[in-house]
């Protein structure tokens, strides 16, 4: 049986040709091909907003964020260095912003709520129209979403931020040492307490 | 215990929190994604395109796959002719190496083409780019096969993956990306390694190769 540590490996090879897949594309771009930011842009772009939208109270703020993520990427892409992974590169501009964010806004990161579920299922508005969600259901998903964002809040910034990384971004521990300047080992050793962590919280919530 | 309350302690206890983390985040906004693709388009109609290239004649999606497999090549080669790799063999690889080192494959690549290519002022994105995902690839290649791979095990491990992969479309590809990466390779003879003309010559370029090492 493959242990976690063994499974993370295994994945982090896979994702080898991705990487060299996403420097030609990079490189593509940067030659002139304006498709293959689009490529890039649809590869990561659901992985960035789930993210921020996780690491920040509410939509507006999220979209801010992206929006801003994504014009530092074109505006600075001359900056981007092959000696690192594009994902690496992507996620150390939006770390950057959130801090900014933080900074500029003196906000407490995360702060759940769960008075709106609408808002934190903003595209699913067309499917809810054809089934609208039980006031029963709706009450479950915004509890799931605070009890998930209360939890969060509690774990150390470190912590929280490779969890985020790792479960909601789906980076790898390179991808994530690389976007946050620390080595691979204490990546891994963040993760492993903070997820633990959040089981804890979320055990004793549930 | 409600159904609801019993499902999050099962997702918990199994130690599986990615559910609980990802859902309920949404979509990103289809609006603000059209407009940061407008923007990179615009940016990238305005920024002088740093390559010539027959953009009109080829899509660089095609060229993913077999971009990568060069690379891959260009990696293990580059690998193979590492002084500490040659150090760090076993006695009987050393020996053989010895022997590639003295053929005319090795004689028409440099040791250290990209370092003589730098040194003579022809250093450019490009030929940086190929180093390093030549590098990341090699390694990632040799960590696959066990971390102990000998050169005669990565290289064959290469020819057979070029082999394989390409079809006779894939070719043509191959043949128009390895005169791109000639061209951002210049004065390295490495990439002379990769025939530029006919699938024919790619095979039989490769299959020298693995002559030269036998």
């Amino acid at each position: 049986m493959l242990s976690a540590s063994d499974t993370i490996d295994t994945a982090e090879n896979a994702r080898a040709d991705v990487h060299v897949e996403d420097a030609v594309l990079m490189q593509a771009w940067l030659s002139g091909e304006a498709d293959a930011f689009d490529e890039l842009h649809a590869r990561y772009r659901e992985r960035l907003w789930r993210y921020l939208r996780r690491s920040v109270a509410d939509e507006d703020q999220a979209r801010e964020l992206y929006q801003d993520v994504w014009m530092r990427v074109i505006d600075r892409r001359e900056d981007w260095q092959p000696t690192g992974r594009f994902v690496g590169w992507l996620f150390t501009i939006a770390r950057h912003r959130m801090v900014d964010h933080y900074r500029s806004s003196a906000r407490t990161p995360i702060v759940g709520s769960d008075a709106d579920v609408d808002e934190l299922l903003p595209d699913t508005s067309a499917a809810m129209v054809a089934a609208p969600l039980s006031p029963l259901r709706r009450a479950e998903l915004a509890q799931d979403n605070s009890r998930v964002q209360q939890a969060l809040s509690l774990l150390p910034e470190a912590q929280r931020e490779a969890v985020l990384m790792h479960h909601v971004a789906g980076m790898t521990l390179d991808e994530i040492g690389q976007a946050t300047g620390h080595k691979r080992e204490a990546v891994k050793s963040r993760l492993r307490y903070g997820v633990n962590r959040l089981r804890q919280i979320l055990g004793a919530t549930s | 215990m409600s159904e609801h309350k019993r499902r999050n302690q099962e997702s918990v206890a199994a130690e599986d929190i990615d559910d609980l983390l990802s859902t309920n985040m949404g979509k990103p906004p289809s609006d603000i994604d059209a407009l940061v693709r407008q923007r990179a388009r615009e940016a990238t109609r305005d920024a002088p395109r740093s390559v010539n290239t027959d953009a009109h004649e080829r899509s660089w999606a095609r060229y993913l796959p077999v971009a990568a497999v060069l690379l891959v090549t260009v990696g293990v080669t580059l690998q193979l002719q590492r002084p500490e790799r040659v150090a760090e063999a076993p006695l009987d690889v050393v020996a053989d190496v010895a022997e590639v080192e003295d053929s005319a494959v090795v004689a028409a690549a440099p040791a250290e083409p990209i370092v003589l290519a730098e040194q003579a002022g022809k250093r450019s994105r490009q030929a940086v780019v190929a180093r390093e995902l030549a590098s990341s690839a090699a390694v990632s290649m040799d960590a696959r096969q066990g971390g102990a791979a000998s050169p005669d095990a990565l290289l064959e491990a290469r020819v057979m993956k070029v082999l394989s992969s390409l079809q006779d479309d894939e070719a043509e590809q191959a043949v128009a990306l390895a005169r791109e990466l000639r061209e951002a390779y210049p004065g390295v003879d490495l990439i002379e390694l990769i025939p530029v003309d006919t699938e024919d010559e790619l095979r039989a370029a490769f299959e020298q190769l693995m002559t030269d090492l036998e």
